[in-house]
């Protein structure tokens, strides 16, 4: 088939609102990257253009004086925390939701699901008096346990869909071999369905990273703020303090593990978030 | 509601050109649009927020160096264009998921129908228009319950971090006011019932929107 000239012109029209929302969508993140080195008065005089020197003082800065450190190492603990506590949890649940028959299994997974659909603006605040309550209020640990339940409906509904394709014969055959079932979990369960796991993992490790209001409602003090939190306390101060440098200095160091693991398992995380949208 | 047909005709736009038309470099595209996405809103909110701000804001040294001084203003400090200010970054962040789907949705299609489209002389607007929109319309349909529920869930956050509700109240929507009734004036119980009609007016926003959007589904 002979391509008219229209049709290549066609092609490169195309290309032009492709390429301008590509623009759109990797300049801001690039400014934000340049106007990390930019001092204060270089930030005002030449916004958008590339830093005179490239001086990692609002690194300095934003690390020692603006509380980051803390609040890096706390949003560290509440994800790995998080992220390990939602699986302890949901793979045991998922496997005998799926492969054990009992009486209600069906509908338990039903109740699961059909969790992901109530809005976490519900659950403030009775959660807000039920952590007040056991004296986890204003506590990343209790953080970690809050954010873990609330991704469990997700984890169990993904986790369930890798352990039915799992074979069962596999299974048998191990039983009749006298494995118990904990064994049968731990021994073939999990190997197999590591790709799942993963999934499952990269994307709460991301939603917790990212978190905000939860964090907003249930940390008070400044020592316990996670990363997103501080940001947020820097942004609301840089009006009067002027710290914007510091400001982008922080917002780098926020983005920068989430870039690496999206470069790393994009394809992952692509299908997990659409697996996740879908079962909406 | 902007938001909504923002999204898709954005998110359909890119997604069929990236599975039609043979683009070399469209994977490059995908996970660039994708990127967004996996952002923190924090992060998105705080960035947009220099974007909108008047003295050294994008938006409005674009807008000079066009020579449109006059349509430049400060975003989010006036009353009425606070809110519309605060669609653009929920397009620009959320347009990445929905690509996907549809793009999922669209690779399903068999080849054959376009074959057979093009057998009886169909253009590609026309194979677009008689083919694939009726064939991915149960995705289409998804993704708008989706955005309208996100929406209608999930938009305080961004309202939160970039205007705080504010100028004069005028931004609020439901989370961040039940946010401030609650946990900044504790009005516990005042909150709790904004609570329960986010609740109940989700769930008749998506029988309502089930209803106008059902459609005998499409097979050749």
């Amino acid at each position: 088939m002979k391509k008219s000239v229209g049709q290549i012109l066609g092609r490169t029209g195309i290309r032009i609102p492709l390429i301008l929302w590509t623009v759109a969508v990797l300049y801001p993140i690039f400014w934000m990257f340049l106007g990390s080195f930019k001092s204060n008065a270089e930030i005002y005089r030449n916004p958008w253009g590339f830093p005179e020197t490239w001086n990692w003082q609002n690194y300095a800065e934003a690390w020692t004086n603006f509380n980051i450190d803390t609040s890096v190492f706390n949003s560290l603990i509440v994800t790995v925390l998080g992220a390990a506590l939602t699986l302890v949890l949901a793979i045991p649940t998922s496997y005998a939701i799926e492969r054990m028959n009992f009486r209600g299994s069906k509908f338990l997974f039903t109740l699961y699901v059909s969790a992901m659909m109530i809005p976490m603006v519900l659950g403030w605040i009775p959660l807000f008096f039920l952590l007040s309550e056991i004296n986890l209020l204003d506590n990343i640990y209790g953080l970690a346990i809050v954010y873990a339940v609330s991704q469990l409906p997700f984890s169990i509904f993904v986790l369930t869909s890798f352990i039915s394709t799992i074979p069962k014969s596999l299974e048998e055959a191990a039983a009749i071999d006298g494995m118990s079932p904990y064994r049968i979990l731990w021994k073939i369960i999990t190997p197999l369905s590591m790709s799942g796991i993963i999934t499952v993992t990269i994307m709460n490790a991301i939603q917790f990273w990212n978190e905000y209001f939860m964090a907003l409602i249930f940390l008070q003090s400044q020592e316990n703020y996670t990363l997103a939190l501080a940001i947020d306390f820097i942004s609301s101060e840089a009006e009067y303090t002027n710290a914007w440098g510091t400001l982008f200095a922080s917002l780098v160091i926020a983005i920068v593990p989430v870039i690496v693991l999206y470069a790393i398992f994009q394809k992952r995380i692509a299908k997990g978030m659409t697996e996740g949208a879908i079962k909406g | 509601m902007t938001k909504v047909i923002g999204i898709m005709v954005l998110a359909l736009f890119i997604a069929v050109a990236l599975t039609q038309l043979k683009i070399k470099e469209a994977p490059f595209y995908r996970i660039v649009f994708f990127f967004p996405n996996i952002m923190s809103i924090v992060v998105i909110g705080i960035l947009w927020t220099f974007i909108y701000n008047p003295s050294m804001g994008l938006v409005n040294s674009g807008l000079e160096f066009l020579g449109l001084e006059s349509l430049a203003r400060p975003w989010l400090g006036s009353e009425t264009w606070a809110l519309p200010s605060l669609v653009l970054p929920s397009i620009w962040a959320g347009i990445g998921l929905f690509m996907l789907i549809l793009m999922g949705a669209i690779s399903n299609i068999s080849k054959s129908y376009y074959e057979a489209a093009e057998i009886d002389g169909a253009s590609e607007w026309q194979q677009f228009w008689k083919v694939t929109l009726p064939l991915i319309w149960p995705q289409i349909k998804i993704s708008i319950l989706y955005i309208v529920i996100t929406t209608l869930n999930g938009s305080f956050i961004i309202v939160q971090v970039m205007t705080g509700g504010g100028p004069n109240n005028s931004t609020h929507v439901m989370g961040s006011y039940l946010y401030q009734q609650a946990f900044v004036q504790y009005n516990f119980g005042y909150g709790a019932t904004i609570g329960v009609m986010i609740l109940i007016l989700s769930l008749i926003t998506v029988l309502i929107l089930q209803f106008l959007m059902r459609s005998e589904k499409t097979e050749y």
